[in-house]
């Protein structure tokens, strides 16, 4: 279960909104802060602690792209192949994520350093293709950028 | 036109709200507290102002249902959840310019009669999250926000909530429910939003560039404001340029802007000397424009006079090197991906014209799928619950439309001709 | 009203109806596949849609609501190929398993398909193929059948109040699933089965029994509790094999909870009596009823010469019609010449009718099942209706969600204190003090008329007694904080339509006529009606069995000697009911059994009280027999015979009726017609009496606590109902018995940590009376030093541990465990 410290933060969470449901997305985020992903477990005690029925809780959570089911590995690489991405050359990129650093969409490398997503639009379309990873983002990149980057990340 | 929307952005602190009150800033919300909420109104209705988010519906038209409605409270909601491909006009205003959008939902607030506020943003702006709460908290501490505004009987509380990726949430009532914590699926209409909305209350949802155009109009008045941009849209507006140009970017020009204008002189024309096939002139919602069709005002009454829409001012430039099957593939996995599932049309049709659209492109098109792809669309159009499936329809006629000879060579000659 | 034309047709709607729900009112079908009139429109599926002239789009029929003169076209060629391609659509992954599908010939999709379907679809590819989940004890989940309408997901959520299911995944590739792949507060109401177009949810006991074409639907009153749903059976070859609801049928229009859906079966258990019994030395054997009947007359008329009749009693049956029970009374006052009758009820719902004649002067206050509806305050008094009363749980539940404050004082985490608004969460039992408290604030609050309500007999006394209930000391005694008390006695004293409501039965222990007075005296104080306070009588016919006059009149003898007083009688008649499993301290309902010389038991089942009977008689159950039911509402409603009767099995009435003929009265009824007509009158002539002029009176009530735990005894224990049973009869349902077969105790998680208990351990549980197993549910819905437990079982005999107490507050048992897991 989650410990005190979470359990206040969530509470005061519910403070903001007229109904307590709205609750729900801000401590999945809590609950995948915490856990690394959202799993079966992590979105009970979501549930338990809002007194919401689990399938309603998991029904909203897989609704949400940046929702994790699935353990994610030590950093997380989004990348976007949207239309603006792509006709830059996003998809050169994935192949070159693919090649270079044994990595698929929608999992995780053998050594657990990194996971992929492809993500949809994230609004870098001026400076594309572009990538966060973890929570930081990255543009204009290139093969050569991309390498660069990743070397930070262990 | 100088800049009002970006004003300052290049300042690297331009987020603070001590280089804010620098450059006049609060100094609407001061003059607004002096005005009678109708009176604000009236003055937005004299601006013309229409919503930026895509609809262009007037703004001031929206704001008197909601303020004609008894029930309390009513909420004000931003919606920050830029998430149609190719758009991203209001980031710049997030991440650089917060306290012009906190001032604006407070006279907004002020206005509609609403004593709380929530910025609906994208989960994918990490950073404008932290700027905006950094912001709120400044605004707070002088007395911008809170339950006296400066001292005044005004209240007003502001609160950031994160979406988690999803763009159907753009939608008005889907994001209603993602607020309330629910699966973004969008409601029936009517009721609407400004009637039953939030929490089942009164409530304006207007969009960041919307909402950052309300001191402006309070500074200068609404008749000063619509001497701006075209006849029946007025103001400034943020165009988002991305694609094949030299020069990618948000630009800040009065509505009404020509297309050519923005692509090839302000955006520095396709990059290296190629040459120009399409524009989606509004996020890949729109429908496309071939390159001999882009002398169109880009405001929401012209556009559709050229075949497609405003929507989000994000214009998408495309070069020769282009593939416009794979622009449709990748556009249809986008909607197939984000379509909710609640109604079959969007649901089942999006999944098909994808799979459609996957054949062609990966050269096992068969004869007769354009005709198939049209008649999907026919399925679709017009009868989605919300705009997401006629979006997604529509893309796929404009496609076929203009540049159908490249569908039929990608099936007869069984490839892409740009792969390898 | 507005006026508009559909279809040609000009109509006239209220202002707000929705274009379907106009249309429907005048004769117009729009099909839909995600529209039910109990959920909020949701517009998904896109079946209803419609044109209207002027409109730039098909609008969908089911959320839009009409305008003045609107035109309307509900089936026009535009909108018909819009319909023939959302089907087109769902077709392409809908599997054509219609051959084996139970839902065929009465499936939403097919009838559709066949109306508005072509031959030939321009989309081929893969059908789904998700294997069928089968884990649930009674509901399968078939997901590829499903069209993603949604309807089950809402009404588990929206109006069971649940959320069992839900949609997981988004767009296309979303299915319905219940949580984790694991069954999770599911009420197994299978209102899902009934609201779903295809047959992507559907009932495990029914699965493959029967095309629907071959069934037989016959209505009949469900046998189970006080609310009185009807059930729509299906029936083929003389075998009753499906309930289900059927919107627009019967007074709750169709809802029904699991024990009428799936509980019918108790009446093919392989304990059904065929023939009647006469006990020879320890056996039984099988007799005639000549022989039965005449050995019954003999001995009752050789006691009645020796002993008077007064030494003969009777005990009557809230499950048997009002025509059995009126029998029985006849057959005690003509033929045996006793007025020794009572039933189970006396320690339950007769409570409440002693409680509406001592407060209100009135001799019955019948329910209405509507009542929560539209009401601003609903306060549920330590009652969980959700369970007693399923269906009318869900008018509480609706009436929160149209905005009703719901106020629940209990003990426990129950479905209404995950719904309410204010939870008094109360020590068990303690609920007399927690209503004088409220009272006391209301008084010194003046949140009451005090010119008139003080000249009310009984004010002053109530006055004085409530000075010992300050909020300091209600706070002690229930533990329920002063401030929430203080805050629920303003929120309900100033509300201005209100509702007490509580259930009132042998089988809890934590409430009794005391609990039923206060809660009248509050109404009272705040001027209100006997209306509002709402007492739901527990069983199918306890209002018919008590108005046909099943309850001990003066100088009579009712239960607490007929079956608490060794020696009080020599002879007993039980009709239908199991005091030993049914009715508190079963050893000293056994000592007084014993205690008879002669014992008669007419069941439809062999029971644990049967087994001590000299005679054991085979009764029709309620599907073989014409009768009525009284639910809590007073309605007479009339049940027919369905089935054949099981072996030799007779209405009561009539085995009744051939006794007393036996004995040489002839009590009437030749047959059952005349019976019928005059119970009729007989209850019509009731209900004139019952029509007098309310006299209202205080009736101070003190609470006391019952047994209390000491050092030996640490644990009080609650006796309740759990959801999917009904009293015992539907411990013999085998579909019940797939989710709840036997008996547990509920124990708080932190208690069992103390005593080294998981889930499912061994318990032995003692009280002061005996001792039972059980096996342990470690749970957080009962509080710390709270055990609970179902009575319904005969195997587990839970009344072994409770007693009888004078105290009219509760009746709790304080009690102590022991983990014999590993011994």
């Amino acid at each position: 279960m989650f410990n005190e410290t979470v359990l206040k933060e969530i509470d005061e969470i519910k403070g903001r909104y007229p109904d307590f449901r709205s609750a729900l997305l801000p401590a999945l985020y809590v609950a995948q802060r915490e856990f690394g992903w959202l799993s079966h477990e992590a979105m009970s005690y979501v549930a338990r602690t809002l007194n919401l029925p689990e399938a309603m809780v998991r029904g909203t959570a897989s609704f949400y792209s940046m929702f994790k089911h699935k353990e994610a590995g030590r950093h997380l690489i989004q990348l976007c192949t949207n239309v603006s991405c792509m006709i830059l050359g996003a998809e050169r990129l994935v192949d070159f994520l693919r090649t270079k650093y044994g990595m698929e969409p929608d999992n995780t490398t053998q050594d657990g350093r990194f996971s992929l997503v492809i993500m949809e639009c994230i609004g870098a379309c001026g400076t594309a293709p572009a990538m966060l990873v973890n929570t930081d983002f990255y543009d204009n990149l290139t093969e050569g950028k991309i390498e660069e980057i990743l070397d930070k990340y262990k | 036109m100088g800049k009002i929307l970006l004003k300052n952005i290049e300042n690297s602190n331009s987020a603070d709200i001590n280089e804010y009150l620098k450059i006049g800033g609060y100094k609407s919300l001061i003059k607004a507290f002096e005005m009678q909420p109708k009176d604000i109104i009236g003055e937005i209705r004299e601006s013309g102002l229409r919503g930026r988010g895509g609809a262009g519906f007037p703004t001031a038209m929206k704001w008197s249902f909601a303020f004609a409605d008894t029930k309390f409270p009513k909420y004000l909601i931003c919606n920050a959840d830029e998430g149609e491909p190719g758009t991203f006009k209001d980031r710049p205003i997030l991440e650089k310019n917060p306290h012009l959008l906190i001032e604006g939902m407070v006279i907004s607030g002020y206005a509609i009669g609403a004593e709380h506020g929530y910025v609906y943003l994208r989960g994918e702006y990490p950073y404008a999250k932290e700027v905006l709460n950094k912001a709120i908290a400044q605004a707070y501490e002088k007395n911008y926000l809170g339950d006296n505004i400066l001292g005044e009987n005004i209240k007003f509380h502001l609160t950031v909530y994160q979406g988690a990726g999803a763009y159907i949430c753009g939608e008005e009532t889907a994001l209603i429910e993602s607020l309330e914590g629910k699966r973004g699926q969008p409601r029936s209409k009517p009721p609407f939003p400004v009637n039953v909305g939030a929490w089942a209350m009164p409530t304006i949802i207007n969009n960041v560039e919307t909402l950052s155009n309300i001191p402006y109009i309070i500074s200068v008045g609404g008749a000063g404001y619509s001497k701006i941009g075209a006849r029946e849209c007025t103001g400034p507006k943020l165009y988002s340029v991305s694609g094949c140009v030299e020069k990618p970017g948000v630009y800040e020009l009065p509505m009404g802007t020509i297309l050519r204008d923005i692509i090839f002189n302000y955006a520095g024309g396709i990059k290296s000397g190629k040459k120009l096939k399409a524009v989606f002139p509004g996020g890949i919602s729109t429908p496309v424009l071939p390159a001999d069709n882009i002398d169109c005002p880009m405001d929401f009454i012209s556009m559709p006079r050229f075949g497609s829409m405003l929507g989000s001012g994000a214009v998408i430039v495309m070069d020769e090197s282009v593939c416009m099957v794979k622009v449709a593939y990748r556009a249809l996995k986008f909607f197939e991906h984000e379509s909710c599932g609640k109604c079959t049309p969007c649901r089942e049709g999006t999944d098909w014209l994808r799979k459609i659209l996957e054949r062609i492109e990966c050269g096992k098109g068969r004869e007769g799928d354009i005709e198939l792809l049209s008649e999907v669309v026919d399925i679709m159009y017009g009868r989605c619950f919300c705009p997401l499936g006629d979006s997604a329809a529509g893309l796929v006629m404009s496609m076929i439309k203009h540049f159908r000879n490249e569908f039929e060579e990608h099936i007869r000659d069984k490839k892409c001709k740009n792969q390898k | 009203m507005i006026e508009l034309t559909i279809d040609g047709k000009k109509i006239a709607a209220e202002k707000g109806t929705t274009i379907l729900e106009a249309a429907r009112q005048n004769g117009i079908k729009i099909p839909n596949l995600c529209f039910d009139k109990r959920l909020k429109p949701y517009g998904g599926c896109r079946m209803c849609v419609v044109e209207i002239e002027g409109g730039r789009k098909l609008a969908s029929a089911c959320g839009h609501p009409v305008k003045a003169g609107m035109v309307i076209h509900t089936n026009s060629p535009k909108v018909r190929r819009v319909r023939q391609s959302v089907l087109e659509f769902l077709l392409v992954h809908h599997p054509l398993d219609c051959p084996e599908c139970d839902k065929a010939g009465e499936c939403a999709l097919q009838d559709l398909v066949f109306e508005y379907g072509k031959p030939e679809t321009r989309f081929a590819g893969e059908k789904k193929h998700a294997p069928p989940d089968v884990r649930g004890p009674l509901i399968e989940l078939i997901s590829n059948r499903c069209i993603l309408c949604g309807k089950c997901v809402r009404i588990c959520a929206q109006h069971q109040g649940r959320g069992a299911l839900g949609i997981i995944g988004r767009g296309f590739p979303s299915v319905v699933q219940p949580a984790f792949g694991e069954i999770l507060e599911c009420d197994y109401c299978g209102q899902c089965i009934d609201i779903c177009p295809t047959g992507a949810l559907i009932s495990k006991p029914y699965k493959y029994k029967a095309r629907p074409w071959f069934l037989e639907e016959k209505e009949n009153i469900c046998p189970f509790c006080g609310v009185g749903c009807t059930l729509t059976l299906g029936i083929r070859e003389g075998k009753i094999l499906r309930a289900r609801g059927k919107e627009g049928v019967g007074i709750t229009d169709g809802n029904l909870c699991g024990r009428g859906r799936f509980g019918f079966d108790n009446i093919y258990t392989e304990k059904r009596l065929k023939t009647p019994l006469i006990k020879q030395g320890d056996e039984f054997r099988q007799a005639s009823w000549e022989e039965a009947l005449t050995y019954i007359s003999k001995v009752l008329q050789a006691i009645r010469k020796a002993n008077g009749p007064d030494v003969i009693g009777a005990i009557g049956s809230p499950r048997c019609t009002a025509e059995d029970n009126y029998m029985l009374r006849k057959f005690m006052e003509s033929a045996v010449g006793s007025k020794n009758i009572d039933s189970s009820e006396a320690l339950g719902y007769a409570n409440a009718l002693k409680t509406y004649n001592l407060s209100f002067g009135i001799k019955n206050n019948p329910a209405a099942l509507t009542s929560p509806l539209g009401k601003d305050v609903v306060f549920v008094l330590e009652s969980d209706l959700s369970i007693t009363h399923p269906v009318f749980g869900l008018n509480i539940l609706q009436a929160k969600r149209e905005g009703s404050h719901l106020i629940v004082a209990d003990y426990r985490k129950t479905k209404l204190t995950k719904h309410s608004d204010a939870w008094l969460n109360l020590k068990p039992g303690t609920l007399v003090a927690l209503l004088n408290g409220i009272m006391k604030v209301i008084v010194d609050r003046g949140l009451f008329n005090r010119e008139n309500i003080s000249k009310i007999e009984g004010f002053s006394s109530l006055e004085k007694m409530l000075n010992e209930y300050t909020p300091d000391k209600v706070s002690g005694i229930a533990g329920v904080s002063g401030e929430a008390l203080i805050e629920a006695a303003e929120t309900f004293a100033k509300a201005p339509k209100r509702l007490l409501t509580m259930s009132l039965s042998a089988s809890e222990n934590t409430k009794g006529l005391s609990s039923a007075l206060s809660a009248a005296n509050l109404l009272i104080l705040l001027g209100e009606e006997p209306s509002s306070l709402q007492i739901l009588a527990e069983y199918c016919n306890t209002s018919g069995m008590l108005e046909a006059g099943i309850m001990p009149l003066e100088d009579a003898k009712g239960v607490m000697d007929m079956l608490y007083n060794p020696g009080s009688l020599r002879a007993l008649y039980i009709m239908g009911e199991d005091p030993i499993v049914n009715m508190p301290n079963t050893r000293r309902i056994i000592e007084t059994l014993k205690s008879l010389e002669f014992l008669v038991v007419q069941d439809i089942a062999m029971t644990e009280t049967a087994a001590l009977a000299n005679v054991i008689l085979p009764a029709s159950s309620w599907a073989e027999k014409n009768g009525s039911f009284l639910n809590s509402e007073g309605r007479r409603q009339e049940i027919y015979k369905v089935v054949d009767a099981t072996g030799e099995s007779m209405p009561d009435w009539q085995i009744l009726r051939n006794l007393g003929l036996m004995i040489g009265s002839n009590l009437g009824a030749k047959s059952f017609e005349d019976l019928s007509k005059e119970v009729k009158n007989y209850l019509s002539q009731k209900s004139e009496e019952t029509k007098k002029d309310i006299k209202l009176t205080f009736h101070p009530t003190h609470y006391r606590p019952e047994e209390i735990s000491d050092k030996e005894f640490t644990y009080t224990m609650v006796t309740r109902d759990v959801l999917q049973h009904s009293g015992i009869m539907s411990t013999r349902s085998e579909a019940l018995r797939l989710v709840q077969a036997e008996p547990f105790l509920e124990i708080n998680e932190k208690d069992a940590e103390r005593h080294g208990i998981s889930d499912g351990y061994h318990i032995k549980i003692t009280s002061r009376r005996g001792s039972v197993y059980l096996k342990a549910k470690v749970t957080d819905a009962v509080p710390e030093g709270v055990v609970s437990t179902p009575v319904h079982f005969s195997s587990g005999m839970i009344n072994e541990l409770t007693h009888i107490s004078p105290n009219t507050c509760s009746r709790l048992d304080a009690v102590k465990i022991e983990n014999v897991q590993n011994i």
